[in-house]
């Protein structure tokens, strides 16, 4: 029997440390995720954001602990999660065009051998046109800008069709058309019971974007819905000792402690 | 005949390399090449020593494994020591290629191998090494051979590892994500590399394999966007090479290695002023055709 996706959580982390060269990066990590959710993680640079997801997915050694998705370890549901690497991570110079390389995402569910058939070029075109990049299709990847480049990222993953999404920094670097598209996707995939995961950096948007946070400083500070979690206290625990940031942190509390949601309307994608 | 089989030899060289060269520029990693090109020296001599023929396929065993401990010194050197990998790699081959030399010369009388010979090659003596059938019967040249069967390993492990290969090279990361191991796929492409390495050594010499590991698939890069078409025209830059160097060897009665070298960077360096992408010239003229006539002095 499939068991009841709403009550297994999609990811769990017990006990998690992460160390390099004996210097834990991470410490201690405890959580569960609710599938369904746009989860973010903050914390300040050299928190070990990026670290923890690329722990969870297995691309780095953990010191101690155990990770599960879906109540199973990793390699037995690769099928069922994505990763959007960050965008500075590969070579953009690369001989490939915009349908290479969201093809890329496919490789997984074709296995060893086995060539690209006409039906992932259809997936892989269906999810260029989800986030707008159908045009750019044929296009050399160099061509493309930054948000661009994102796009092609995420279209990627999307082709992979899985039901958890680990996204490192996808709004590093874009323009406000590309992150507001983007979000509006991630808040349908959501919808669809799709569980979002996603490195961030700009604390202004936290509580507009996402329904869960993981708030990160080599140890856990909180995880929970933004709203009980999100708080001052928190925050300055993340983030304490930053001094020039602590006063930043305390306007944005105020600011933003009832935010105003009536601005913000779904795309339509 | 005898041009046809020198030319038909370096050119299966020359695709070996220039296939396995276009994922070794894309990686960023052209220069471990030239280390495991220069290591497989000492696998080569322990190989003979142990065995005690020049037995292409001993030699080849020795060569792959020293090649594949190349690879690993290099990564281990990078990761666990925490030095760069340009840096690794000058120090894992020196040492490897200095103990080659040294055993060359410990063994000097018992070893039909020498320095020249492993760094230069000769091959215009590839019609020499005829493969004889015990009856007698002429085959043609062993070195024929052997690169035949190198290419088609090649170009069968390239077609059947395609996907996997262009992913490990373009985002091993996301590769991992998906449970295709980019350690694994990295150590194959090495083995490769060691084995055509080896292979090509006696005919074109060590340090010339270098030269169509890197210039025809550098070549290539600066002509297309595609992948695919990329390990093509390495290949056609591959053939042109072995041809026209053949010949350019024949008109000045030089090294026909050396010659084959030369024309690759020749070839390189038309492509970088004439490529219609990458182009120096190309660019210029883009540059000066989209320029914005310049506004007149503002009074």
């Amino acid at each position: 029997m499939q068991p009841d996706i709403t009550t297994t959580p999609a990811l769990e982390v017990h006990d998690l440390t992460v160390a390099f060269d004996r210097k834990p990066v991470l410490w201690n990590i405890d959580l569960k995720l609710p599938a369904g959710k746009l989860i973010g993680i903050i914390g300040p640079n050299g928190a070990g954001k990026s670290t923890l997801i690329k722990t969870v997915m297995g691309l780095l050694p953990l010191s101690s602990g155990y990770v599960r998705l879906y109540d199973q370890p990793i390699d037995n549901v690769r099928g069922r999660i994505s990763y959007v690497p960050q965008r500075e991570s590969v070579d953009w110079d690369f001989p490939a065009s915009v349908m290479d390389v969201v093809l890329m995402g496919r490789y997984g569910k074709l296995g060893l051998f086995r060539r690209v058939r006409q039906a992932d070029r259809d997936v892989a075109l269906d999810c260029l046109r989800k986030v707008g990049m159908e045009a750019y299709a044929n296009r050399q990847i160099s061509q493309l800008s930054g948000g661009q480049q994102q796009r092609t990222f995420l279209a990627r993953a999307l082709a992979q069709q899985a039901d958890i999404y680990f996204m490192d920094e996808p709004f590093a670097g874009v323009d406000a058309a590309t992150e507001k598209a983007i979000i509006g996707l991630l808040q349908a995939m959501t919808e669809a019971q799709k569980t979002v995961i996603v490195v961030h950096h700009d604390l202004q948007s936290v509580t507009r974007y996402f329904d869960w946070v993981i708030m990160l400083n080599t140890r856990l500070v909180a995880c929970g819905p933004t709203e009980t979690t999100f708080t001052q206290q928190n925050l300055q625990e993340t983030y304490g000792g930053k001094l020039t940031l602590l006063s930043d942190v305390g306007d944005l509390i105020r600011r933003e402690h009832f935010p105003n949601r009536e601005g913000i309307s779904k795309p339509a994608l | 005949m005898n041009d046809l089989y020198i030319i038909l030899t370096a050119s299966l060289v020359a695709c070996s390399c220039g296939l396995l060269g276009c994922f070794l520029i894309l990686r960023k990693m052209a220069m471990v090449g030239d280390a495991i090109s220069h290591a497989v020296l000492p696998g080569i001599v322990i190989a003979f020593l142990l065995s005690g023929s020049r037995d292409s396929l001993t030699m080849l065993l020795g060569a792959g494994l020293i090649g594949m401990l190349t690879t690993f010194l290099i990564e281990f050197l990078h990761k666990k020591a925490r030095l760069q990998t340009d840096a690794s790699i000058g120090v894992t081959f020196t040492w490897l290629f200095a103990i080659g030399v040294v055993l060359i010369s410990l063994f000097a009388g018992k070893v039909d191998l020498d320095q020249d010979c492993v760094l230069y090659g000769e091959i215009a003596y590839v019609p020499l090494d005829m493969l004889l059938s015990p009856t007698g019967l002429i085959f043609g040249p062993r070195a024929l051979y052997i690169m035949g069967a190198i290419f088609t390993l090649i170009v069968l492990f390239i077609a059947f590892g395609y996907k996997e290969l262009l992913l490990t090279t373009f985002d091993p990361a996301f590769a991992s994500a998906l449970g295709i191991s980019a350690t694994f796929w990295h150590y194959l492409l090495m083995g490769a590399v060691s084995a055509t390495t080896v292979a090509s050594f006696e005919s074109v010499g060590a340090i010339l394999v270098v030269a169509l590991l890197i210039g025809p698939a550098a070549t290539a890069y600066l002509l297309t966007d595609n992948f695919l078409v990329m390990l093509v025209l390495a290949c056609i830059a591959g053939v042109l090479v072995s041809f026209s160097g053949y010949y350019v060897a024949v008109w000045l009665d030089g090294s026909i290695a050396g010659a084959i070298a030369g024309m690759t960077g020749l070839l390189f360096a038309l492509a970088m002023l004439f490529s219609p992408t990458h182009g120096v010239l190309f660019k210029k003229l883009r540059m000066t055709s989209n320029e914005v006539p310049a506004p007149g002095p503002t009074t």
